[in-house]
């Protein structure tokens, strides 16, 4: 008997399937892959299985018996448990408060001694390791997933579903997440994953669920197929493989950074002594840990920090003391990697976050007054070439935060991919894209280069760096510790760096 | 188990009918309070009706009453828009009231159409200042602006006291301090039997429409109060935006003030809002900061005030209980918005299956 079976699950949102009668049936320790394009209805599927959404027909059998999980919290009381695309804790509490918070069984006065050592056991036994005393606002990105992973064993649940866990970790962080869901497989837990990368697919699961518009059109064993089966069912043909860059590119430097700081107090991650440059038609790969001063950097060029000391050119004009304006005028745009936090604005429709930048010129706007209907016109033409895919009716008037998380992804860069621009700082561009979309955003980046601009890629993803760039650099505790040419920049030369090893260093220790 | 859900969207059409209901809930409502009093509600429910527009000079009445609350909802909409959220609408009133006072005591040679110009603005940068100095604190010091625009209230009615006992007294009125009666020029004429305060009313509506969701500076109110990451993202310059829009908010608030003082009062004294500063900002809140139903839920509230306060003479009912009459309703009608916005679901403990 299977633990949990879904039959004829059929979700519509205004009219638009985005699940259409789905099955899905999982074993104790399995581990099941969801794999299915941008808005193909993943999200969707699991949010109706942890009673965030309410399916309009089907049926759930969980231990064999029928059942209905109205909110998460009959999910989880079940044994249903979900670290979801966008993490759902307290960031001020520490992690132990956060896990035991809301807890069923909670009197007026928390245990927390006893909590604490049902925490430590539970994150011994499965390698989660995390200081329970830590405020949550201070942890990386994999940490807190660590934490949303701990606030579900802890809750005993006997089924975890993770969507797109490693979009947001290291690939060390990655292995790590593997190792920790196959432990958790072995001791009879099922697991739910979704994720975009075939490798991983193939990696950590034992079953694989691909949708399409919201239909399942196949569930294959993963011993028995290949990335190659993957792909032509989920986009219909395989994956092509992108050709290297081929044009050289020019002598004259676009943006050059020198000996920038940003040294403030309170400052998750300060900078110190930044110096590169970028020239025209070249993408420069920025690599590193995440939390290494990834984000500062973007934001010191992009002017919405300020640095401490140094001077930033861009085409020879100094341009350290202009504003976030100014600067994108010159030419400088921006991909951001938090799409909820800065990148977009989740109540407003998809029309007025694509305005974001334009808002304030013709034919946007005249005189002070803005232009609704040039706005929609641009807002058609975009979401056409980009491929943005807003369920049902409404459309460009769609709220992006109802969109599915590779959508909302798609419009930033839709957004920030201008005419006019000439170098673009691009954080984790692909990040929670499906391989289609992602080759497409490639071959943008690459126009872009091949154009004359310029490119700042910064990525968590090595391959995505490697295949890129033309040149890399790779920053640790806020500096730069090398800049590799394409040739050099092999894997574990990539590795050696990021983990603050640097080339002096290594010898150092060899001698 | 009774769990709150918040609903995944709302369409019109599930709204509409709840808000009819909502008013019609709040009705039933006052009605038992009504008869707990002892009165029989359906006359009291007429004599409201026409208490606020049985007459010609009762619907002026009504609608004196309006222009200044919906200006100052108007005000309000402009601070909440940015997260903002100021209860300094009472402040902001006076402080403006103040300013214009100041013009038209001071500069009562002009002719009539150079002094009342005069006084709206001095009214709106009187009111605007008063809102923007909570605006200042909170970017520079990050105070919470709901306690300190609280706080200021008081502030500004004390000091139209000071006034009034103090450096702008009457001499020529003895035993009883007032500050001076504004001259004629300083009082703002009738318009069709009312005083032109409705036109000021219905040109910021117009206004203020237009300011919010037609211009530039309109989107970029909406894009920093929804999300101000974004907006720094943007480079929108979100302290300037902050103090400007608590400036105009603010400065409405003024406007208001100068509008009770000339066209009411024809003077300044430390109750000329009558307490529509705070009702202004239920008003604001029941047409969910939307300028068009404010307009809307603006004349309901002006009509019951009115009708209410005709209660006492046309029935005998206390103002008191006339006053509990109007707040239940007004309750009412906000707590409906709890209900469009989340759904209550009943579950027993334990159930899983449904
Ligand atoms: N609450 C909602 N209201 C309206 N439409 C919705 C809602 N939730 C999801 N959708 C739509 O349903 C479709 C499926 O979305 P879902 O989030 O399940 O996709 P997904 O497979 O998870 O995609 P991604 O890989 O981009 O995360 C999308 O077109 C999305 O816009
Ligand atoms: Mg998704």
């Amino acid at each position: 008997m299977p633990l949990l079976t879904m039959k004829d699950i059929c979700k519509s949102f205004s009219g638009v399937y985005a699940n259409d009668h789905i099955n899905l049936s999982i074993e104790e320790g399995e581990i099941h892959a969801l794999l299915g394009e941008n808005g193909a209805g993943k999200t969707t599927l699991v949010n109706i299985l942890y009673g965030l959404y309410e399916a309009d027909s089907g049926e759930i059998f969980w231990n064999g018996e029928k059942a209905s999980f109205r909110s998460p919290a009959d999910a989880i009381r079940a044994g249903i448990g979900m670290v979801q695309q966008h993490f759902s804790l307290v960031r001020n509490m520490t992690v132990l408060d956060n896990v035991i918070l809301n807890l069923p069984g909670n009197a007026a006065f928390l245990k927390r001694k006893e909590a604490g050592e049902k925490f430590a056991r539970l994150a011994a036994a499965h390698g989660l390791l995390v200081d329970p005393g830590a405020v949550v606002a201070d942890l990386t990105v994999g940490e807190q997933q660590r934490v949303e992973i701990l606030k579900a064993l802890y809750r005993n649940v006997k089924l975890l579903i993770l969507d797109e866990p490693t979009a947001v970790l290291t690939p060390q962080e990655t292995v790590n997440l593997f190792q920790v869901l196959r432990s958790l497989a072995g001791e009879g837990y099922a697991i739910i994953i979704i994720t975009h990368r075939l490798s991983e697919i193939m990696e950590v699961t034992d079953r694989v669920s691909i949708l399409r518009s919201g239909r399942k059109v196949a569930e294959l064993d993963t011993a028995s197929t290949d990335v190659h089966e993957l792909s032509r069912h989920m986009i219909g043909h395989d994956i092509d493989e992108m050709p290297p860059p081929d044009i050289p590119p020019r002598e004259a430097p676009m943006l050059r950074l020198d000996s920038v700081s940003l040294e403030r107090k309170r400052l998750a991650q300060p900078l110190h002594d930044i110096r590169f440059s970028i020239r025209k038609g070249e993408i420069l790969g920025v690599a590193g840990v995440e939390g290494n001063g990834q984000k500062e950097l973007a934001e010191v060029i992009c002017g919405i920090r300020r640095h401490t000391s140094g001077t930033i050119f861009l085409e020879d004009a100094d341009i350290s003391h202009l504003g976030v304006r100014p600067r994108y005028e010159a030419g400088i745009a921006y991909i951001s990697d938090d799409r909820q936090g800065d990148g977009l604005v989740p109540d407003m429709n998809i029309t007025e976050n694509l305005a974001l930048r334009a808002y304030g010129k013709p034919p946007m706007a005249r005189h002070g007054l803005v232009d609704a209907r040039a706005m929609s016109k641009v807002a058609a033409e975009k979401t056409q070439e980009y491929q943005v895919l807003a369920s049902g009716r409404s459309g460009a008037a769609t709220p992006v935060r109802l969109l599915s998380g590779g959508n909302q992804q798609k419009l930033i860069i839709a957004r920030e991919l201008e005419e006019g621009g000439k170098l673009i700082v691009a954080c984790q561009p692909t990040r929670g894209l499906d391989i289609g979309a992602s080759e497409f955003v490639h071959q943008k980046l690459r126009a872009w280069r091949d154009a004359g601009k310029s490119v700042l890629l910064i990525s968590a993803d090595l391959e995505e760096i490697r295949m890129l760039s033309d040149r890399v650099a790779v920053l640790f505790g806020g500096r730069v510790v090398g800049v590799l040419t394409r040739e050099e920049a092999s894997v574990q030369a990539l590795g050696l760096l990021m983990g603050g090893v640097t080339a002096a260093a290594a010898e150092g220790a060899g001698a | 188990m009774i769990s709150i859900q918040k609903r995944s969207a709302v369409s019109l059409r599930q709204k509409l009918p709840k808000q009819a209901v909502a008013i019609l809930a709040a009705l039933v409502v006052g009605a038992l309070v009504i008869l707990l009093f002892g009165h029989n509600p359906l006359a009291v429910y007429k004599e409201i009706l026409s208490g606020a527009l049985g007459s010609r000079y009762s619907r002026a009445q009504t609608i004196e009453t309006l222009v200044p609350l919906l200006i100052m909802a108007l005000g309000v909409t402009i601070c909440y828009k940015i997260k903002f959220i100021s209860i300094g609408t009472e402040g902001q009133l006076y402080i403006g009231a103040m300013f214009a006072t100041y013009i038209a005591l001071h500069l009562k040679g002009l002719p009539g159409p150079i002094l009342l110009p005069l006084m709206l603005l001095a009214s709106v940068l009187g009111g605007g200042l008063w809102c923007l100095l909570p605006a200042f604190l909170k970017v520079k010091f990050d105070t919470n602006e709901t306690l300190v625009t609280l706080m200021l209230n008081y502030v500004a009615i004390k000091f139209i006291t000071y006034l009034q006992y103090g450096p702008w007294k009457d001499p020529n009125v003895i035993g009883y301090p007032v500050i001076p009666q504004f001259t004629k020029n300083a009082i703002l004429p009738d318009v069709l039997g009312i005083h032109a305060g409705w036109i000021i009313a219905l040109a910021l509506l117009v206004l203020t429409t237009v300011m919010l969701y037609r211009t530039k500076l309109g989107y970029k109110i909406t894009v920093l109060g929804e999300n101000p990451a974004t907006a720094r993202y943007a480079g929108f310059g979100t302290m300037k935006l902050t103090l400007l829009a608590t400036f105009l908010g603010g400065g409405l608030c003024g406007i208001a003030g100068f509008i009770q003082a000339s066209a009411i009062e024809n003077s300044l004294t430390a109750s000329i809002s009558g307490n529509l500063g705070f009702t202004a900002i239920v008003v604001a809140w029941m047409g969910r900061l939307k300028p068009l139903p404010i307009a809307g839920f603006g004349l309901f509230v002006a009509v019951l005030i009115q009708g209410c306060a005709y209660l006492q003479i046309s029935m005998g009912i206390s103002h008191f209980m006339a006053n509990v009459i109007q707040a239940i309703i007004l309750f009412f009608i906000l707590g409906s918005d709890f209900f469009i916005n989340y759904r209550i679901a009943f579950r027993r403990a334990g159930e899983v299956t449904a």
